[in-house]
Order: C-alpha cells, then structure tokens, then sequence
C-alpha cells in the first residue's frame, strides 16, 4: 500500500512531536507518543481519511511543541544540586590534579538532569576533542612519549584540555545559573 | 485576546482535569472518544492533544487507571478509569465547586447594591 498524502502528514507531525518531546523522559514521551498515535489512529479509522480531514484532526490536536510543553510537568529543579558542583568542580580542577579528572567531572554532568541534552552535547564535545587530538595523534604517529614532536602535541592536547574543561564548565555554570 | 479570555482561559484550565474524571466517572473511556466528548463542550479544549498529557498526569497521581483492551477494529486501545482515589477527589471537588459556583451566582447575578 503506497503511502498517501495524509500518511504523510502524520507522519511530519509525529516526527515534530517526538522532537518537541526530546527532553522529557523516554517513558512520558513514550507515553506521550503512544497516547497522540493512538488518538490519530482511531480517528482516521472513524472516518478522516483523506488530506483535508487528516489537515484538520491534527490542526484540532494543535502544535507538536504544545503538547510537548503540556507534559513536561514540573522541569527538574534548576537550581544547583550537589551533583552538579561536584562535576563543575572536577572539570575546572579536575584536569590541574590529572588530566583525566575532567572526564569524570563530564560524567557527572551527563548523569546530571538539570541541564538540558544539548548543553551536554556541546560541553562532551569540548571535553572530548583533546582526548580525540591525543588519540589521532597515536594512531597517525604510533607513539605519545617519544622525543620531540610526540612530547609537545602531549603537552599541547593537556593544556588544550584544561582550557577546553573551563570552557566547558563556565558554559554549563552559566546555563545554569540562567535558569536558576 | 480580549482581557475575559485570558481569565477563562485559566479557570478552564484549573476544572479541566476535573472534568475529565467526571467524565470517567460515568465509564470507562478510551482517548479518542473521551477528547471527542469533551469537544462537544463549547471552547472546553483549545489544543485536543494536551488531553493526553492531563491523563498521564492523572495516572501518575493515581487518579486514573489504565487497561490496554483488544478491538476487533485494529490495535488494542488504551482505556482510562477512575480509580477509588479519583472517584474521591471528584467528589470532593464536586462539593467545593457547587458551592463556589452558587457563591459566585449569588455575587455576580444575585442582589447588587
């Protein structure tokens, strides 16, 4: 059976809805999902079957980022947890003590739930990409602790590292703090 | 807007959920035939789909139960009951509501001097 016209208008509008519901929790967005699936189902089955009616039956369920907001609830808290200082701790001292620290510190702020999916992503990203440079740089060079250029890329991607964990928790700190 | 709307529109929100378990209160009722019920009420639902995220909170709370039901039509569908919580809470507000409502009868329609 070939996909019409209204198939393809759910189906844009479920996919918008799934994004707006991004940051719920998987259960209520799945929940969320389910219950607007459903509801779209039953009321083609009852008789919107053709473009407009299937036009109208979602412009009746109204906009995918309202109904998102509808079940978010109560956002978590966005006020400073203990969680939360101790990652920024270790992403701004973290990496001064051992340059690993700081990962542990990202750990943290991806366990946390008071900043949003793509606050963590771009804080991972700073993070991470000294820890890619040094993982390049070994597979392109095949060694870390030789003389020379091996020695000062290290020392590069470390301080590299200690700029880029601030960076990150100064950006976190302040989404933070603006939603506070 | 006009500035009656934006008021309605908050006292529609806060019996809203109430009327929904009033709704459920008479039987057991799957999503789509419990929006289309509460649509019949004129300018009772403004955005159909923040319906089911009442219900979710509704079950959460304990108000509301659920139960997945086979339908020879298609996929089995999601019904929503009340629970003995919910039929108390409606109660309860049912109570507090007429009394609210005849008060505010009695202010704004009754003797004004």
């Amino acid at each position: 059976m070939s996909r019409t016209a209204a198939d393809e208008l759910v189906e844009d509008y479920l996919r918008q809805l799934a994004d707006a519901a991004s940051d719920l929790e998987p259960d209520r967005r799945a929940e969320l999902l389910e219950g607007i699936t459903e509801h779209i189902d039953a009321a083609r089955a009852d008789g919107a079957e053709d473009e407009v009616a299937v036009r109208a039956l979602l412009d009746r369920l109204g906009a995918p980022t309202e109904i998102a907001a509808a079940a978010g609830g109560a956002p978590p808290p966005a006020t400073w947890g203990g969680l939360e200082v101790v990652a920024l701790v270790l992403l701004t001292v973290g990496p001064l003590v051992m340059p690993l620290l700081g990962l542990l510190g990202l750990g943290l702020v991806v366990r946390s739930g008071r900043w949003r999916r793509a606050e963590k992503g771009i804080a991972a990203v700073l993070c991470l990409l000294p820890v890619a440079v040094v993982v390049a740089f070994y597979v392109t060079e095949g060694e870390l602790f030789g003389l020379g250029s091996g020695n000062s890329a290290l020392f590069g991607a470390y301080v590299g590292a200690i700029v880029l964990d601030w960076a990150a928790a100064l950006f976190l700190g302040l989404r933070l703090r603006a939603r506070s | 807007m006009e500035p009656g709307g934006a008021r309605i529109s908050q006292l529609r929100r806060g019996v809203l959920e109430f009327c929904v378990l009033s709704l459920l209160g008479d039987e057991e009722l799957y999503g789509f035939e419990l929006v289309r019920r509460l649509s019949e009420v004129d300018g009772m639902v403004t955005s159909e789909g923040t319906i089911y995220p009442l219900l979710s909170r509704l079950r959460r709370d304990g108000w509301v139960t659920t139960s997945w039901v086979e339908s020879e039509s298609g996929p089995p569908r999601r019904y929503y009951a009340l629970s003995k919580e919910g039929r108390r809470a409606l109660a309860s507000f049912t109570d507090e509501w007429v009394r609210f409502r005849d008060a505010v009868d009695a202010l704004m329609l009754g003797e004004s001097t």
